[in-house]
């Protein structure tokens, strides 16, 4: 079931309404039914995998809790801990593994015996990715961390932990919830809240404004011009890669704000998972405002635990390198993941390797670090960079990703933004106006947004009459300029992959 | 109390939002439906006959003109490539608006299974506009209730919530909203769709006696539309479609006339009459007769009508005396198909039975070595043969009743005395001209190889000049051009 589906949209009043009219014992287990329920949507067999995720970190929290309080000597305590956290973690990354990464390392080992021409039969298994595998794998490893570093107290309720693990609304795509934020939220018994309902409600409807108007619209364009590299080369490869981050961003910032906002109507507050991303002056800046949730999930439970900036300059960049590419591996097991990865490691590296000698250079050129001009440059910077890192990410594999390199190195075609060809090619001339507009208010918005100012909060103060208008006029070009319907199939959002 | 205020104020934000959609759904729907629909609707009164069936009767019944020669106030719901199952629910809805006292029926491919037809978008054309109603809704579901229907195509959805909420599949056409979605113009020919064109095709006769019966969703969707009319009082007639039918369409031509017998009806089969020219008459090769072949068959068929059932002749009756103004409308409409036309055939074809006067002017005579020039103008009761290489002018008058051909006219201001009343060809300032009922003049084009000059009740509508050359392998000739 997704979020952009008529199913959702009867789904989510029926859980809301539900939720509100029963009794407070049975308002979190009709949730963890509805949770259960939509995943089981996608391949219910699935469901039991998420089961075992929660059992096992569940138990663990148990156990934990149970060492602490046996009273164990520290040594002992912190041995038998280790050994709990370790089952947790090798049993749930086991199973991520085996779905999402098996075949991949298999056919890595064979490339690489192939080398030395070496034939190495390995076995591959035809299994279907579970959806949003990666998401609730994560989130349930956080909450085992958090116990192990006693931040939380294990939850006794199995099913109100089950919740935390599958609540629909982050379940497939995130935000990635630290246990110490929902599990708190979700023990609260939450009445229906005016403020919450309409909040939510706008929050809904911006995402779907992000997903069907902007990103899926922009998908057209990008992917027909990525599915046939040959043919369009040049500009359009330029044109269709800055989109593509644009469309990366809306789809995925989309499903977040629909998220929070169904989750927001039931009372509970998500995480922000993107704040203002595009409008970062520096790759280490975007990557404190890009997927938020997954970005210090890294940093809490890898590159710190790794040593962080704690051990010297090398270790650093070492540390950065092994975060960024395993986070380029959590999206996909595919190298063009990995060195998508690699490549925003490398970025960051080489802007710490660099930072002396720029800072020198800033001070030698008198620039003005804060001035409109340097934040915007550095702004155009940062948004190339990221968009030539996500060559990567779009392409089916490393050669493709080349070939569309190339074929914007070599290819010099700049006549098509004149001539009027770049819109004879998917991205009609009819769409540029309303699209151009509507860029221009996610841009609005994110300028408010990373200013700190709530446009929701102001449309909820405006008159009554202003806010009917508001949430109707909403809907309609939602529906009007969206994509849905027949001739266009529900598009997945593109983070559900992983 | 202030939870009550706050319930009223959401549920008037999903009305508002309700009636912004209303609004949007109407602007973006496709508006060929209403175009063909709007006045069923519009008309207040009743409407005596209906013709229900799919594209040969939608092009092949003319309303208009049924009106214009006997007054019957009629109207063609038949839809394109509607099988009979479609048609019937069609006929359905419309009978929830008007009770006609005569429903005639195409029995076109009643052995075919399918409900629907595999461009599904037409379903939308013929539905959409019917208003919401528990038939509608029933309608959409036994339609798409179909073990038989054809496979949709890729991206395309065919589900009920498309039939009965049309934005969902309309909303994407903003991009090309045109004046005619803000303003959407209906057309005048009371649900008749005109084809304009000229297939040469043949049809070679079977015995009437010769049936292939046949037991399919199609009959059985056609005894449904009978008996539900029989069930209402309404008289049924059922008519087969003239087009040049193979053996097997014939057959079940033949078949249908049993099933009139079975229910006590009268039966039509005009794949057994020589009413219609298959070489001059057909529209193309997919069953759609022109409107030279409409206007013959509109013409029986009003005569049949008129004959057989009490249907009353409304043209003196005040209630209706809109029609004459529409009908105005209607020739302006077929005005501007003519001056849309570029070939030759065409324009000589659409001269038929229309009321149109005409005078062709011929300086190139290898056009009477055309076979199908020469049907065009025998149609039009020209005598092709008198035609020799002095016939300069052919007069055609009240689209074909009388004509005349002239010899060697030397536009001399001679006043020529014919069948068609006197003659006078001159030669004024800006050209030959020939003048007809003293105050009628049509322009020549000398240094063209023919030209026409077309007027109606004494108005110019159309002067064009042609260009040709002759195939002689062909017998046909090669239009080169044509000047306006």
């Amino acid at each position: 079931m997704l979020f952009n589906s008529a199913e959702y949209l009867i789904f989510l009043p029926i859980v809301i309404l539900l939720y509100f009219v029963l009794p407070v014992k049975a308002k979190n287990p009709w949730l963890l039914i509805a949770s259960y329920y939509f995943y089981m949507c996608w391949n219910a067999k699935y469901a039991l995998l998420m089961l075992l995720s929660t059992v096992i970190t569940f138990m663990s929290g148990i156990y934990m809790e149970k060492i602490k309080e046996a009273g164990y000597e520290p040594a002992r305590e912190v041995k038998l801990k280790n050994i709990v956290v370790a089952i947790s973690f090798i049993s749930n990354l086991g199973i991520l593994f085996f779905f999402k990464y098996f075949n991949f390392a298999a056919e890595l080992v064979t490339d690489f015996f192939a080398l030395f021409n070496i034939q190495m039969h390995t076995p591959s298994f035809d299994v279907l990715l579970p959806v949003g595998i990666s998401f609730y794998t994560f989130q349930a490893l956080s909450y085992t961390m958090d116990i192990y570093r006693d931040e939380l107290k294990a939850e006794k309720n199995f099913f109100q932990y089950a919740l935390f693990v599958s609540f629909f609304p982050q379940l497939v795509a995130g935000p990635i919830e630290r246990s110490k934020n929902l599990i708190k939220q979700l023990s609260v018994v939450h009445k229906f809240d005016w403020d919450n309902f309409r909040e939510g409600i706008l929050l809904i409807l911006w995402g779907f404004f992000l997903k069907i108007v902007i990103a899926d619209r922009l998908a057209i364009f990008v992917d027909a011009v990525y599915n046939a590299p040959g043919y369009y080369s040049g500009g359009f490869l330029i044109v269709a890669s800055f989109l593509f981050i644009l469309q990366v961003y809306c789809d995925f910032y989309g499903y977040s704000t629909i998220a929070m906002g169904s989750a927001k109507i039931l009372g509970i507050q998500l995480m922000e998972n993107f704040q203002s991303p595009y409008l970062s002056t520096s790759v280490a800046e975007f990557w404190r405002r890009w997927h938020v949730s997954l970005s210090s999930w890294f940093k809490d439970y890898v590159y710190i635990p790794l040593g962080g900036s704690r051990n010297g300059k090398l270790r650093k960049y070492i540390n950065l390198m092994i975060v960024f590419t395993a986070s380029g591996l959590w999206h996909g097991a595919a190298l063009t993941y990995v060195v998508w990865g690699a490549l925003n490691g490398l970025y960051q590296v080489i802007g710490e390797v660099t930072k002396p000698l720029r800072d020198k250079l800033v001070r030698l050129l008198r620039l003005n670090r804060e001035s409109l001009g340097h934040r915007i440059v550095c702004t155009i910077i940062t948004f190339s960079l990221f968009a030539f890192s996500m060559i990567f990410f779009r392409a089916q594999n490393i050669r493709h990703a080349l070939q569309v390199i190339k074929g914007i190195i070599y290819v010099r075609n700049p006549w098509i933004f004149f001539d009027g060809s770049l819109f004879l090619s998917p991205l009609d001339y009819k769409l540029v106006l309303p699209m151009t507009i509507f860029l221009g208010i996610l841009l609005f918005a994110d300028v408010c947004k990373a200013r700190g100012i709530a446009i929701r909060k102001i449309i909820m103060q405006q008159d009554y009459w202003f806010r009917w208008l508001f949430i109707a006029v909403s809907v309609a070009v939602i529906l009007v300029f969206g994509i849905w319907g027949p001739g266009f199939s529900e598009a997945n959002f593109i983070y559900f992959q992983f | 109390m202030h939870n009550i205020k706050r319930i009223l104020a959401c549920v008037l934000t999903v009305c508002l939002t309700l009636a912004i959609l209303a609004g949007l759904t109407q602007l973006t729907e496709k508006k060929e439906g209403y175009a063909k629909h709007a006045e069923f609707f519009d008309q207040e009164e009743n409407y005596d006959v209906m013709f229900i069936g799919a594209s040969p009767a939608m092009n092949g019944i003319y309303p208009m003109e049924m009106w214009k020669d006997y007054g019957i106030v009629s109207y063609n719901m038949a839809e394109a490539a509607h099988p009979l199952p479609a048609s019937h629910w069609v006929m359905r809805l419309a009978l929830e608006e008007k009770q006609p006292e005569l429903v005639v029926i195409d029995c076109f491919r009643l052995n075919l299974e399918p409900k629907t037809t595999a461009n599904f978008s037409l379903m939308h054309t013929s539905l959409d506009s019917f208003p919401m109603s528990r038939t509608k809704v029933e309608a959409i579901f036994d339609l798409l209730d179909d073990p038989y229907k054809y496979e949709a195509e890729e991206g395309e959805s065919r589900g009920a919530i498309n039939m009965l909420w049309n934005f969902s599949v309309f909303h994407s056409r903003w991009d090309s909203l045109t004046e005619n979605d803000f303003r959407p113009q209906k057309s005048y020919g009371r649900g008749a769709i005109t084809n304009t064109g000229i297939f040469y095709d043949e049809m070679e006769k079977i015995s009437p006696e010769d049936k292939l019966a046949v037991e399919a969703t199609g009959l059985e969707y056609l005894r449904r539309m009978i008996e539900h009319c029989q069930s209402r009082g309404i008289e049924v007639l059922l008519i087969s479609m003239p087009f040049a039918a193979n053996e097997e369409e014939q057959r079940l031509a033949n078949f249908a006339g049993d099933i009139a017998e079975e229910y006590g009806l009268n039966y039509v089969n005009f794949l057994q009459m020589d009413l219609i020219n298959y070489h001059t008459d057909m529209a193309d090769n997919n069953c759609h007769m022109n409107p030279s072949g409409a206007r013959k068959l509109t013409n029986w068929l009003g005569e049949y009508i008129q004959q057989n059932y009490d249907i009353p002749d409304r043209r003196e009756d005040s209630r209706f005396a809109f029609w004459h103004e529409d009908y105005e409308k209607y020739n302006l409409a077929k005005n501007a198909d003519l001056q849309a036309r570029s070939e030759l055939y065409n324009i000589l074809m659409l001269l038929y039975g229309d009321g149109l006067d005409a005078v062709l002017h011929v300086k190139d005579k290898s056009l009477y070595n055309d076979s199908l020039v020469l049907e065009l103008l025998g149609a039009l009761n020209v005598d092709t043969e008198s035609l020799n290489k002095n016939s300069d002018v052919i007069i055609i008058r009240n689209g074909g009743e009388q004509s005349a051909v002239l010899d060697n006219v030397l536009f001399d201001g001679a006043e020529h005395d014919s069948p068609v009343g006197k003659i006078l060809p001159i030669r004024a300032e800006n050209g030959a001209q020939i003048r007809l009922d003293e105050d009628l003049y049509f322009p020549i084009m000398e240094d063209r190889d023919c030209s026409i000059a077309i007027a109606r009740n004494g108005v110019p509508v159309d002067y064009a000049g042609f260009d040709y050359v002759y195939d002689e392998a062909a017998g046909m000739i090669q239009q080169i051009n044509i000047v306006r």
